[in-house]
């Protein structure tokens, strides 16, 4: 028997014995009460700070912001600031909200950007009951026939505006083990347990609360071109778990104004777009320097085509 | 579905596929790992009745984790790390087998021409990693880049590589 049979029956054996976990983060879920005293009592085994010399405190902060994040019975509702430097029509700050709810997976997103010059430029997104629903500019455009669960049915994003970046999800950012504990620092005047992501050309920084785990604010650090850096900061203003009633559920769901035009893509319809983008997908090239460049999509492919 | 049937059916194919596709025993080990802790974890999702569709089922995971290392030059492990399952570490000896077996010697030929239709930054550094089989460290310093962009060089690189070899892959099959 080779030494490659020998490492391939070494790691059958241990495969055998892995067990698969008994589902989505069950052992995560846990109501508000009781996830709040189970971090209290993570808290208490913290021994030091982890930076400036002391050790990382023995605590998996990372799995604990993951508990914190969890919406497991009730409504998880979180507003984020978010501190703009060359904001568009001179605006300050953007705002994203979210309302998550789990069994069956539902949410509601609402990002807007105060200014004189902007404030129409509000959007909602919302999940439920396998149809996704964009409100923007008067329209209503809901895609029906998206599984619980798939990549269409996850919430656009928690910390980034656009929501066209995963890699800046939090929650992404947490299931993958991209981030890394660097204990407790201090951060605008109090302590925080501080969580950083580093790619080639992004840093990612989560505060989160040393007792509770749940988020407080950060930054995210783009390298630009000759050295130069840009960080956007932002700020997490409501992190709350609200019990589910019928006035909280309603929370979850678009508010569509009236004489709003509603557009429905059916599933079968969803399934042609899905082809269409694929073809559309083969179009692309990648180019000498490694870029991928594609033809500008067919109008049936944006967001709020019909 | 039997995961452990499976695993004794696809092991040793399924490494030498995903070595031929990285030209790296030690990243082929780390997506194989995954793919098979992918496959035990996702097991009662499995929805097919025969081996092939089996087999399907565990070849797609495999790409993707592949297309996932092509696009970020990074392995994820999220599954070996749901399942608490560590891979044996490999002796050079096991994986200058896997070389042999899959035939990468006769592969970074192939390699070396078809990296003339790269870019000159990503064919630097897939020749330096792939070719040379220098370690990144190394090949970072050499370009001037940080260790990540030229993980980012190189896994862009074998994906555009890719194609090109199973082209010649399709090719050879055809004629001999």
């Amino acid at each position: 028997m080779s030494d490659l049979d020998h490492y391939l029956d070494d790691f059958g054996s241990r495969l055998r014995r892995a067990r698969p976990p008994r589902g989505p983060r069950r052992s995560l879920v846990l109501t508000g009460a009781l996830a709040t005293a189970t971090a209290i009592a993570i808290a208490l085994l913290l021994v030091t700070p982890g930076r400036g010399g002391g050790p990382i405190a023995p605590v998996d902060a990372i799995a604990a912001v993951r508990q914190a994040l969890d919406p497991a019975n009730a409504i998880l509702h979180i507003r984020i600031r978010t501190d703009l430097t060359h904001g568009a029509g001179g605006a300050r700050h953007a705002y994203q909200e979210t309302w998550t709810a789990k069994q069956p997976q539902r949410w509601r997103l609402h990002q807007w950007t105060p200014g004189r010059h902007n404030a129409g430029l509000a959007q909602q997104i919302a999940y439920a009951d396998g149809e996704l629903s964009f409100l923007q500019g008067g329209r209503l455009t809901v895609e029906q026939g998206i599984k619980e669960g798939s990549r269409q049915a996850r919430l656009p994003t928690l910390v980034s505006q656009n929501g066209d970046d995963p890699d800046v999800d939090l929650r992404a950012l947490l299931d993958s083990g991209k981030l890394t504990d660097e204990g407790e620092v201090q951060a605008n005047g109090r302590t925080v347990r501080r969580l950083v992501s580093q790619d080639g050309i992004r840093t990612a920084v989560f505060d989160v609360d040393p007792t509770t785990f749940v988020p407080l604010g950060g930054s995210f650090t783009f390298k630009l071109a000759h050295a130069s850096k840009l960080t956007v900061a932002f700020t997490v203003e409501v992190f709350e778990r609200l019990p589910i009633t019928p006035e909280t559920e309603r929370h979850l769901a678009l508010r569509v104004p009236e004489g709003t035009h509603r557009y429905v893509i059916s599933a079968a319809d969803m399934r042609r777009r899905e082809e269409m983008m694929r073809a559309w997908e083969k179009r692309c090239v990648r180019r000498g320097s490694g870029n991928v460049v594609c033809p500008a999509p067919p109008h049936e492919l944006s967001p709020t085509g019909s | 579905m039997d995961v452990d049937a499976l695993y004794a059916h696809h092991r040793e194919a399924l490494l030498l596929f995903l070595a031929r596709r990285t030209a790296d025993p030690e990243i082929a080990l780390d997506l194989w790992a995954e793919t098979f802790a992918q496959a035990v974890a996702g097991a009662k999702r499995f929805r097919g009745s025969s081996d092939g569709e089996a087999a399907g089922w565990l070849y797609r995971i495999a790409r993707r984790q592949l297309a996932l290392y092509y696009r970020r030059g990074k392995i994820e492990q999220r599954a070996l790390a749901r399942l608490k399952l560590e891979r044996p570490p490999a002796s050079p000896e096991l994986l200058a087998d896997i070389e042999r077996r899959a035939g990468l010697s006769e592969l970074r030929a192939e390699l070396d021409d078809a990296l003339a239709r790269l870019s000159p930054g990503v064919r630097d550094a897939v020749r330096l990693r792939i070719v040379d089989e220098r370690p990144y460290p190394e090949l970072a310093r050499d370009l001037g880049i940080t260790e990540q962009a030229a993980r980012v060089r190189v896994s862009r690189g074998l994906a555009t590589l890719a194609e090109l070899l199973d082209a010649a892959a399709i090719h050879r099959a055809r004629t001999t």
